[in-house]
């Protein structure tokens, strides 16, 4: 702060002694000074992070039941389904199959890579997920709109944090609501309330110790748990960026016909993903034809 | 004394500010007064087709090759049956470099020193323009919005760019230049390149001068697109894939309905083979 001062003072003289010319030049340089101060408050989050440790949503623990995510009994049983449907070949409760966005929490997993755009407005969060989601937390004060149209990533509001009082921001600390479905935490099929009433609270920080770590710390409150759940996902920057681009379109096999989910074969047929699955019914073509 | 000890103080505050530019690069550039205000969302006002001046299809007047003439129009005519095959955006492949520029929704840029982010929520695209100065990559991983590098200038030299002048280079198919399947050649190697800058009347108004070099045409071919900024944007997530209504199945596109069905999408056309069913068991 006294440094703040200082340059304050030290522009003030200036602006005395070297007239108009003087005054616009350090006008000028008081906005760069201006920036430059805001800047040093944001902890270094630029480049590219890549996760650290397995794709299941508690990183820490194996997947499926092993998460030991806290489930209410009927959720559970989702689970359950999704696990043995998936050990039967199909996709079970996990929709990324078919082009579906992961959104939230999911998405920060981090499965190929992420990129952070930190402005004092908006933080972006630039997932390089086969959906490609850009993830816009508003840092600018704004409050909850009344009306938000759910979405797979929903609407974030994020404050800035400063924890040692040292006049930088330690943590980013965002709350998202108004997420829709179909979701699940990871490709597990580990299912969320049915109500869309999900709201999740992170803490993203780098780590103390080492810069290029950064932390996100996930607490999940959704009816189909009996508690919230908080894990902690980490990340480590990448030194030689190399952003790629990622299509999940450009080469998807799974379609889903009324209620049922084929497979589309390299040399472009339609195909069953489990044993005697009925064919799609083809009554809308014109069979005399055939 | 005095003098002496305002110059000192001026010129601490300019090593000050030199000293901190690394760091100034988490600052959006939009609060840096050497760069023009194109930072936020602009919204196409116009038509859709490519040259927004002039109405779509063969009114264009594209100046294709006379082989890639008669493709468009065999496009056209697919379209005209219903067909959707020469549209790679169905299936919901993006639409690439030069299409995203048609701002099918809203663009959103964010403008940094080192680089200029677009993003379009359109099939999801996101374009990173490099400013840094780098050269080009010995090699280039060819991707659908290609690899931009920009340059900032400052042609009234008064100490503020004017535009952002873009390079993109190394793109992928397939793409076309707008719905009614204008194609560019299978070769990929089309180069475009952009003027992007707010209009001098109006600091609303931006526009993008977008210039195509590719092996399909006689020459190249130069539009402008232009983009009114939207103050209090509202974004709607777009995801074709989590609504998709298009299959493709080998060479033809179907169409699924709502509910559920599988649907011709041309007169005659011939049904799936469904050679991997068991149809005894129906």
């Amino acid at each position: 702060m006294n440094g703040q001062t200082d340059n304050r003072k030290m522009l003030m003289l200036g602006r005395r002694s070297l007239g108009f010319v003087a005054l616009a030049g350090a006008l000028s340089m008081a906005v760069s000074l201006a920036q430059a101060r805001d800047d040093a408050r944001y902890p270094d989050l630029k480049g590219e992070w890549m996760r650290l440790g397995s794709g299941s949503f508690d990183p820490g623990k194996p997947a499926g039941l092993g998460q030991k995510a806290p489930l209410t009994a009927d959720y559970q049983a989702v689970l359950e389904a999704s696990l043995a449907e998936q050990a039967a070949g199909g996709q079970g409760n996990n929709s990324m199959g078919e082009c579906v966005p992961p959104g939230m929490p999911r998405t920060m997993i981090d499965y190929e890579g992420m990129e952070l755009v930190v402005t004092p407005e908006t933080t972006y969060i630039v997932l390089l997920e086969p959906m490609n989601q850009l993830r816009r937390i508003y840092t600018d004060g704004r409050r909850w709109p009344q009306q938000i149209t759910p979405s797979f990533l929903g609407y974030s509001i994020g404050t800035w944090v400063g924890e040692d009082r040292d006049g930088r921001f330690d943590a980013l600390l965002v709350e998202t609501r108004g997420i829709k479905g179909p979701r699940s935490y990871d490709s597990s099929g580990m299912p969320f309330h049915q109500d869309g009433q999900t709201v999740i609270k992170e803490r993203i920080y780098p780590d103390k110790a080492n810069g290029d770590v950064m932390h996100d710390e996930i607490t999940i409150i959704d009816h189909a748990l009996t508690r919230p759940w908080t894990v902690t996902r980490s990340y480590h920057r990448v030194q030689k960026e190399i952003w790629i681009e990622i299509n999940c379109a450009e080469d998807n096999h799974q379609v889903r016909i009324g209620g049922e989910r084929y497979y589309v074969s390299g040399d472009g047929y339609l195909m069953p993903t489990r044993r005697d699955q009925p064919a799609p019914d083809l009554q809308a073509f014109d069979r005399s034809r055939q | 004394m005095r003098d002496r000890c305002s110059f000192a103080a001026i010129v601490l505050v300019a090593a000050l500010g030199a000293a901190t530019t690394g760091a100034a690069a988490l600052e959006p550039a939009k609060h840096d007064a050497k760069y023009p205000d194109i930072g936020g969302t602009w919204v196409r006002p116009g038509a859709a087709q490519w040259d927004p001046t002039k109405p779509a299809g063969l009114r264009q007047q594209a100046p294709l090759t006379p082989e890639y003439q008669t493709r468009f129009e065999t496009n056209l005519n697919i379209a005209k049956s219903g067909g959707q095959e020469y549209n790679p955006q169905v299936n919901c492949l993006p639409a690439g470099m030069p299409r995203v520029m048609i701002a099918y929704d809203p663009l959103e840029f964010i403008v940094t020193p080192d680089v200029t982010y677009m993003r379009s929520d359109h099939l999801a695209q996101f374009r990173r323009i490099y400013t840094d100065g780098r050269p080009w990559p010995e090699q280039i991983k060819p991707s659908f919005v290609g690899y931009s590098i920009g340059r900032w200038v400052d042609q009234d030299a008064e100490g503020r760019y004017g535009a952002l002048e873009v390079e993109t280079r190394s793109l992928k198919g397939p793409r076309s230049l707008d719905a009614s399947g204008l194609p560019l050649h299978a070769d990929n190697q089309t180069i475009v390149k952009e003027r992007i800058f707010l209009d001098p009347a109006n600091r609303n108004l931006l526009h993008d001068q977008v210039t195509t070099i590719d092996h399909a045409y006689t020459r190249p071919w130069t539009i402008v697109r232009s983009y009114n900024r939207d103050p209090d944007p509202v974004w709607v997530e777009n995801n074709c894939g989590a609504d998709n209504h298009y299959v493709s199945l080998g060479k033809e596109t179907y169409f699924i309905s709502a509910d559920g069905y599988l649907m011709p999408t041309k007169k005659n056309q011939p049904e799936p083979g469904l050679k991997d069913f068991d149809q005894s068991s129906k």
